[in-house]
């Protein structure tokens, strides 16, 4: 095989894997991915089902700036804090990104709606 | 984009150390005056300029995969994990081969052992080295095994294209007999880790990794059939003399370079994209 064919055959195994295979790990999170919240809730917590470094979380919600959420532990850990979120009414995404244990790139979101009308949930208000 | 750049970066990454740690193995192994020792020195600085510009490339490429933020979360992430020992690993093993001296014979043994501490940087971390010290064993008997195949195939291929006939022939001829146990021992370590890694109770969650790992194991299949049919029918036909019989080998050898080429550009995207566990 050429030189060239070689590094065609690579990208096209490359490219299309892209979208199909990330992987979550996430175990648990609190607040529930989905919940509906009378108030931004004091800490997110966001648990691995193996201890994994968490390296950024940011939220976007509609109409406001993407914005980082500073979080602890910093190094590795199976359950990370995200202290005062401070999460806008409407729906925000919290975006977060981590390492693996075993060294893969993980990634996911949970989706959490401050509604003023909706019942305040146990453990979640401000 | 970024991941399909991480994953070009481990391709190059393991072509680089797979061959600088491999020819040196193989020199040492076939031990022939057949082995060209100004293409042997080449083969070595250029993996190991290889493994340096790819282990850095991809350090960064896995900063700005993890959000791109140059802070204490993503630097404990990137450098106080496997990750970092890996990379450490890399530059340390490739730098001293790099600055290895060919001329001094003494440091051979030297060579030997540097070129399996960057090996090591494959088999703990990752996958294996999560399972345990035993899997991380039979990872670098694998990796080592394949590297020294790679390397063989380098110094094979250069043999056939400038060496006489007698040497090169001798060259084949001693290959032949280590390879046999050599292909056996990376195929075995092959199929223990596919037993060990894989998380058989949650294969319909870890699909890609088995379509992918299938995609490889085909590829492998193919590479085995060539190496069976340069053992079984070229190396007789050449250590009977017949010189067509060099041009041949030196086709098909070319032809087990590109697999190998393919198999490790397929082994990338199964290590950056896919796990063999949830």
């Amino acid at each position: 095989m050429s030189g060239r064919r070689l590094i065609l055959a690579l990208i096209a195994l490359v490219l299309p894997a892209h979208a199909v295979l990330a992987h979550t790990t996430v175990a648990s999170t609190s607040p529930q991915n989905g919940a509906v919240l009378a108030a931004s809730p004091p800490v997110i917590e966001i648990s691995f089902r193996a201890p994994a470094n968490l390296t950024s979380v940011v939220v976007v919600a509609p109409g406001q700036a993407e914005r980082k959420l500073e979080f602890t532990p910093k190094g590795s850990a199976t359950s990370f804090s995200i202290p005062h979120p401070a999460l806008v009414a409407g729906r925000n995404e919290i975006q977060w990104k981590a390492l693996s244990r075993d060294g893969h790139v993980i990634n996911g979101s949970l989706v959490l709606t401050i509604d003023a009308t909706a019942k305040p949930v146990a453990g979640t208000s401000p | 984009m970024l991941d399909a750049l991480a994953a070009v970066a481990r391709c190059l990454l393991y072509v680089g150390a797979l061959s600088c740690a491999g020819v040196i193995f193989a020199e040492a192994t076939l031990r022939s005056a057949a082995v060209d020792q100004q293409f042997l020195r080449t083969i070595v600085r250029k993996g190991a300029l290889l493994t340096i510009a790819a282990a850095i490339a991809g350090a960064f490429l896995l900063i700005f995969r993890l959000g791109g933020q140059f802070d204490e979360a993503t630097f404990s992430a990137v450098f106080a994990t496997s990750s970092g020992a890996a990379l450490c690993l890399q530059l340390a093993g490739a730098g001293l081969l790099l600055a290895s001296d060919f001329e001094d014979d003494s440091q051979r043994v030297m060579r030997i052992g540097t070129a399996a501490l960057l090996l090591t940087s494959f088999a703990f971390g990752g996958h294996a080295a999560v399972m345990g010290p035993a899997e991380s064993i039979v990872a670098f008997l694998h990796v080592g095994v394949a590297s020294w195949w790679i390397g063989s195939l380098w110094l094979l291929h250069r043999a056939c294209k400038v060496a006489d006939r007698p040497a090169s022939s001798a060259l084949v001829a001693r290959f032949s007999a280590i390879a046999t146990i050599m292909v056996g021992a990376l195929v075995i370590a092959g199929l223990i880790l596919i037993g060990v890694l894989i998380d058989f109770a949650a294969l319909s969650e870890i699909l890609p990794y088995v379509q992918i790992l299938a995609i490889k194991l085909c590829v492998v299949a193919v590479l085995l059939g060539i190496a069976a049919y340069n053992r079984i029918r070229l190396t007789p036909r050449l250590l009977a003399g017949e010189g067509a019989a060099v041009r041949a080998l030196q086709r098909t050898i070319r032809a087990e370079l590109g697999l190998v080429g393919t198999i490790l550009a397929v082994t990338a995207v199964l290590t950056t994209y896919t796990s063999p566990h949830i």
